[in-house]
């Protein structure tokens, strides 16, 4: 058959070695386990390899497998969320409740000041602890931050899939904020 | 000023102060869309008067970036060979 030199092409027995790392790359900095983005990446490839005659060329080979591996991690995101456990939550709000410091920050859980050298973070090392930071957040904090922040999906789209309110939404991407701030400080700033 | 301008007064004030709660919501929220003029009135008026908030701010704003960094470019990472000998064989098939 002849091939359309304008169209990209596709070559199974490539992708393992081409876009295996990349996929799971992509993955491990959303789902952060590392044994569930693994099967991530091989489902990925596997149901590429089934609609591999629907590849129509108009988009790089990396592209249409990264459109397929980002439905499934929606996919997983929405099973988490949906699972009684994702709702367990051991993150204490850095405010007080009630009285008359209602709403202020708890000496404790209160920013400290960043060093300006470490934040600028040179290494790569503050990346590292904020991932781990992101791996820490409840299953459907997680969900939603990296929905709304990493893949860029409407408020719409992510409440219908982990079948939350938009003010539940807004109340989980404060805490998860709250949550990772303080984690990478405590883990990067204090305990260095 | 009579009481009764004064606890006006105070009401007034009161429902423009945000607390440090509401404040660091409408950080969060900035980050995504932007504020109404109100709001970012308030958070500006709380921000001045605020040194955690000020913090809060300012350390959200690195985190923000470097989530744009990871967004952008994930840190490599490798699959184990185990799995990648896994797939390659079920792809061969």
């Amino acid at each position: 058959m002849p091939e359309d030199k304008h169209k990209h092409s596709i070559d199974p027995s490539r992708w393992v070695g081409e876009h295996g790392d990349y996929l799971f790359s992509y993955a491990i900095s959303r789902i952060s386990k590392r044994e569930i983005a693994e099967d991530m990446v091989q489902e990925t490839l596997l149901a590429a390899f089934q609609a591999r005659d629907k590849f129509r060329g108009g988009s790089s080979e990396r592209t249409w497998l990264v459109s397929i591996l980002k439905r499934k991690v929606i996919d997983h995101y929405r099973k988490e969320s949906r699972n009684p456990e994702s709702l367990t939550d051991n993150f204490t709000v850095p405010f007080y409740k009630g009285g008359a410091k209602d709403g202020t920050w708890i000496k404790e859980h209160a920013p400290s000041s960043w060093d300006e050298e470490i934040a600028g973070d040179a290494d790569g090392a503050l990346m590292k602890v904020l991932q781990y930071c992101i791996s820490l957040l409840a299953p459907r904090m997680a969900a939603t931050f990296s929905m709304k922040t990493l893949d860029e999906i409407s408020t719409e789209e992510i409440c219908k899939e982990l079948g939350i309110s938009e003010s539940n939404l807004w109340v989980l991407l404060h805490r998860a904020r709250l949550q990772l701030r303080e984690c990478v400080e405590n883990k990067w700033f204090k305990e260095l | 000023m009579n009481e009764k301008a004064k606890i006006l007064m105070n009401n007034a004030m009161h429902r423009l102060m945000l607390s440090c709660d509401t404040a660091t919501f409408y950080i969060t929220k900035k980050e995504y869309q932007k504020l109404s003029c109100k709001e970012n009135f308030q958070l500006k008026m709380h921000l001045m008067g605020c040194k955690f908030c000020r913090a809060f701010n300012e350390q959200n704003a690195i985190l923000s970036d470097k989530i744009h960094t990871l967004q952008q470019n994930p840190p490599p990472a490798e699959l184990s060979p185990e799995k990648k000998a896994e797939i390659e064989e079920v792809l061969g098939k």
